[in-house]
């Protein structure tokens, strides 16, 4: 590949990989791959999403409810699954969104607070 | 699921089209056809991975995966047919033992008998208050309660006899006859096989004889003719009538009386087999009969009770007897007997369940020591995508199979062992009649048992395997982490199995201490070379006492001169037996009386018996003992005349039922145990038989050829002499001894089995512990050697790891034996339960076993080559 290696990449902490397939889905719909692909892209090629646990995760959103799927024909002419966000799923983007916020927040201030405690 | 199902094909187009899109988007980059493929592959990863992940959640297919799991099992155990038949041979015996141990405790205490409404059918007991003693009912009694009784359907009485009967063309036999009211059947509310049941027309004095047959007596002697009623069988030398056959399934409501009844008849018909029986039908203290009832439906037992308290008072307000109502599942047998019983059960239960946890912690540790060479193989599956719950199910199942094969192994032991248990019919201390066999009740209980064992055995090694680290298992090391883990728990079962077999050997150990000195007890007569027999007795008469005494003395005069036999004797009583009892007091203090038990001996009789003389003579069987002489035994000396001789001195004798008798002491002679091989002697004496008695029923035989060839010869010639008066229990004295030490022979016989057993599962189990962690450590042990450990040091370093845990089991284990001897050895009645040598036997055992296996992987680990060890992998 050109550009980083595997093993310099971020793996996904657990549980984030829900939330960053949900994200990818709000710009429409895609196939496996395709968000896949696009989450390492948008992350500036730090993230690697294991292929082999992206399925199951796609198929626990989707016993969820907040995904739905079908088939269809993908950019290049082949067929693949695409899968869309349902109303379920964008209400619980939003709030796993703001969730990751906060914990993030909460983290950095942590990892920022380098000689804090004096302020 | 909540989702609409996809199948397993649309999934795997999913995961295709996602490696061709991948593919496709390496092409664009300019990657070449060939490298774009194989690149778009590896990414995805484990492609059968995700596969399977989607199928076992989607698919949830219980039998799918226990079909294959199963198979998986089966084929692993055949690879290892050694282990595989260890676990499951020991395994096997111990689910066996415990069936067969419930199987007998339910028959003989809980079985329902297979009868129409049997909840409904109940014994009733007399209880004397103040002796707290169950007594039989008298034949008044019986009229009393039946009339008065109004929450029975009927009320029966039954007595059970042993007569001489003669059916169809064999030879007449002594057999078990239950004498029964006319409503009996009736009340049982089964019908006859073949012909009619007894009815109460045939139980009024003076109806014509007639008898009911036993299924089994109606194969074996009559061919199962259907025409058997009619025909005429002989019982007590009586013609009576057959009627009708009883199904094999009425085998008499109580269990320990002699043995299962085998003809019926009806109870008035008892007078025929003998006059005495007249006048107990009119007396109100001769208690001979058992009642027994059914309850009208819907009849809670407890009223039955209280009717039955009342009319008891009623009957006579005065007496302290009153009346129990027993459901007829509890009282298959005389109600005080029934503590005694469960004592020896609970014994024998708690050594069976023994030797099954015993078992279940050898498989336990064989499937640990299994799973443990099997870590590489669980870490490349876990490596490939099995979930640890994949690999715990895989495991599980393994149990099962082996649980599954050993249940149904257990089976043949179980009915091994019920077989050998109904050999003993005294092993219980009690001549219990039982019919013990495999019904749907034992399979059910031995399935439970299957399914407990293997949860048992397999959950600890599953879960232990599946937290099997991947990395160092596939280097091939061990991880230090998880073998200490093991070691742990290998160890703790090794110090389970110690502590079970150190209880077993004790037991077994007390039971054979016990037997030992009761085969070395002084019996006071010897023994060896002793042939004994009882003549039945004829009913009183003049002639016929006559003709049997002269049968008797003839019967005397050639087995004198018979080849083999030394001399012969009559007496009262048969050895080992109770014997009447006396108070005896000298004539000169007459206050100062002892209880002493006494017989009528015939001529040559301690010669015979080989009691010796300590004091004066024998008797003379002439004129100068006329006028009344005895010969008491020393025990009986010292209470009566502390000192002084009691020889030539004048005894009065008192016994219970009749007036005074005065005899003249002529010798003295040792003391024998005539009541029980583990009583001390009671004070005892002897009196000349006179021509007319008719209670020397019992003939002893001195030989000097072995006592059992003589049995043929007594029997031939006894039958020339009186070919009507039958000749029964012809037995060696040794027969006898052993007879009365059966209880303790079955239990010693049971627990000594259990313990042998147990031995060997030990053995093996700590032979494998050892040898598989010298083979672990092969490498650890090589670089201390290298590094300059002495071989002695790790020779004790490996074994301290397999003798601690066994040395701190079997102290345990010796902890437990205190309490618990009390139960399991509980008829080993001369010998204290916490007997030192015998702890200590059992001790030396255990350990002398548990060093030889031990020591010989051990050897093995000292003589490890660091130069060749260091050098694998």
């Amino acid at each position: 590949m050109v550009t980083q290696g595997d093993a310099e990449r971020l793996t996904l902490l657990q549980g984030t990989l829900d939330l960053l397939i949900l994200r990818t889905l709000l710009f429409g719909p895609q196939h496996g791959q395709g968000i896949a692909r696009q989450i390492q892209e948008s992350s500036g090629d730090e993230l690697l999403v294991e292929h082999g646990a992206l399925y199951p995760a796609l198929q626990r959103l989707e016993g969820q409810g907040w995904i739905s799927a079908a088939w269809g024909v993908s950019a290049n002419n082949r067929r693949a699954r695409f899968y869309s966000l349902t109303r379920a799923g964008r209400n619980r983007l939003a709030h796993e969104t703001s969730r990751w916020r906060r914990l993030a927040k909460a983290i950095f201030r942590v990892l920022d607070a380098e000689g804090g405690a004096t302020q | 699921m909540m989702f609409r199902r996809r199948s397993d094909r649309d999934f795997a187009d999913e995961i295709q089209a996602h490696i061709e899109l991948e593919a496709d988007r390496l092409r664009a980059q300019g990657v070449p056809e060939d490298a774009a493929r194989h690149l778009a592959r590896r990414a995805f990863g484990n492609v059968i991975g995700a596969q399977e992940r989607y199928y076992d959640g989607h698919h949830n297919l219980l039998l799918d995966t226990l079909l294959r799991d199963v198979r998986y099992a089966l084929r692993g155990l055949v690879r290892s047919p050694g282990y595989a038949a260890a676990a499951i041979l020991a395994l096997a015996l111990g689910i066996g033992a415990t069936t067969a141990i419930f199987s007998t405790a339910d028959e003989i205490l809980f079985r329902p008998p297979d009868l129409p409404a049997p909840e409904r059918v109940v014994q009733v007991y007399s209880l004397s208050r103040k002796a707290s003693t169950y007594l039989s009912s008298s034949y008044p009694d019986y009229l009393d309660f039946r009339g008065g009784a109004r929450t029975f359907q009927s009320l029966a009485a039954y007595v059970r006899l042993i007569l001489h009967v003669a059916a169809g063309s064999a030879a007449r036999e002594r057999m078990a006859v239950e004498c029964v009211s006319g409503n009996y059947f009736e009340m049982l509310d089964v019908p006859a096989l073949v012909g009619r049941a007894l009815g109460a027309g045939d139980d009024v004095p003076g109806a014509p004889p007639v008898a009911m047959i036993a299924e089994d007596l109606w194969r074996s002697r009559f061919a199962a003719d259907s025409a058997v009623a009619g025909k005429t069988i002989l019982i007590a030398g009586q013609p009576f009538v057959v009627v009708g056959v009883v199904p094999r399934r009425v085998a008499g409501l109580n269990l320990n009386w002699v043995s299962p009844p085998r003809v019926w008849i009806p109870l008035h018909a008892t007078v025929l087999a003998s006059p005495r029986f007249a006048r107990l039908f009119a007396s109100r203290s001769a208690t001979w009969l058992v009642l027994t009832g059914r309850l009208k439906p819907g009849v809670p037992i407890g009223s039955a009770q209280a009717e039955v308290r009342t009319i008891a008072a009623r009957v006579d307000g005065n007496r302290d007897l009153t009346a129990v109502v027993f459901p007829l599942s509890r009282s298959k047998f005389w109600p005080s007997y029934r503590n005694q019983i469960r004592t020896s059960l609970a014994g024998f239960a708690i050594a069976a369940g023994l030797v099954l946890l015993l078992a279940c912690a050898n498989a336990s540790n064989l499937l640990l020591g299994r799973a443990l060479v099997r870590r590489r193989e669980l870490a490349v599956r876990i490596a490939i995508g099995a979930g640890s719950g994949r690999i715990v199910r895989q495991l599980l199942t393994e149990g099962a199979v082996l649980g599954g094969l050993s249940g149904a192994v257990s089976l043949l032991v179980a009915a091994g062992l019920m077989r050998l248990l109904r050999r003993f019919p005294d092993a219980l201390g009690l001549p219990l009649s039982v019919d013990l066999g495999i019904e749907s009740r034992t399979l059910a209980f031995c399935l439970a048992l299957s399914v407990f064992t293997i949860l048992l055995f397999a959950l600890a090694p599953a879960f232990q395997a599946a937290r099997v680290e991947i990395m160092p298992a596939l280097r091939g090391g061990g991880n230090a982490g998880s073998r200490g883990r093991e070691q742990w728990l290998r160890g703790g079962l090794v110090a389970l199995q110690a502590a079970f077999c150190m209880i077993l050997l004790v037991g077994g150990g007390l039971y054979l201490r016990a037997l030992r000195m009761a085969y070395a007890t002084d019996l006071g007569f010897r023994s060896d070379h002793l042939l004994t027999a009882a003549f039945s007795l004829a009913p009183p008469g003049r002639q016929v006492a006559d003709r049997i005494w002269n049968a008797q003395q003839t019967l005397l005069q050639r087995l004198a001169t018979t080849p083999g036999v030394v001399s012969a004797t009559l007496s009262s009583a048969a050895i080992l037996v109770p014997r009447p009892r006396a108070q005896v007091a000298q004539a000169a203090a007459p206050a100062q009386s002892v209880t002493a038990t006494y017989e009528y001996v015939g001529r040559g009789f301690f010669a015979t018996l080989g009691i010796p003389f300590f004091e004066g003579r024998d008797f003379a069987w002439r004129g100068e003992d006329a006028g009344g002489v005895a010969i008491v035994d020393r025990t009986l000396a010292r209470s009566l005349s502390a000192g002084s001789s009691l020889v030539g001195q004048t005894i009065s004798v008192e016994p219970p039922d009749r007036p005074a008798q005065r005899f003249v002491v002529v010798g003295v002679v040792g003391a024998a145990k005539y009541g029980s091989v583990w009583a001390q002697p009671e004070p005892h004496f002897y009196v000349p038989a006179k021509p007319d008695d008719v209670t020397m029923g019992f003939l002893h035989v001195r030989t000097s050829a072995p006592p059992g060839s003589l049995a043929a010869p007594v029997r031939k010639l006894w039958t020339e002499l009186m070919p009507l008066a039958p000749l029964d229990d012809v037995e060696t004295a040794e027969q006898r001894v052993n007879a009365e030490l059966t209880p303790q022979r079955v239990a010693g016989g049971i627990l000594g089995g259990f313990a042998a057993v147990a031995l060997i599962l030990i053995a093996v189990g700590l032979y494998s512990v050892v040898a598989f962690s010298v083979a672990q450590r092969q490498r650890e042990i090589g670089i201390r050697l290298a590094l300059g450990a002495g071989r002695g040091t790790i020779f004790a370093t490996v074994l301290g790891k397999a003798l601690i845990p066994a040395l701190a089991g079997m102290a345990a284990g010796a902890t437990i034996s205190f309490p618990l001897m009390r139960i399991i050895a509980a008829k080993a009645t001369n010998v204290s339960p916490h007997d030192l040598s015998t702890y200590v036997a059992g001790a030396l055992v255990l350990l002398a076993v548990i060093c030889v296996a031990a020591l010989v992987p051990a050897r093995r680990a000292m003589r490890i080559d660091p130069s060749i060890t260091l050098r694998l992998d």
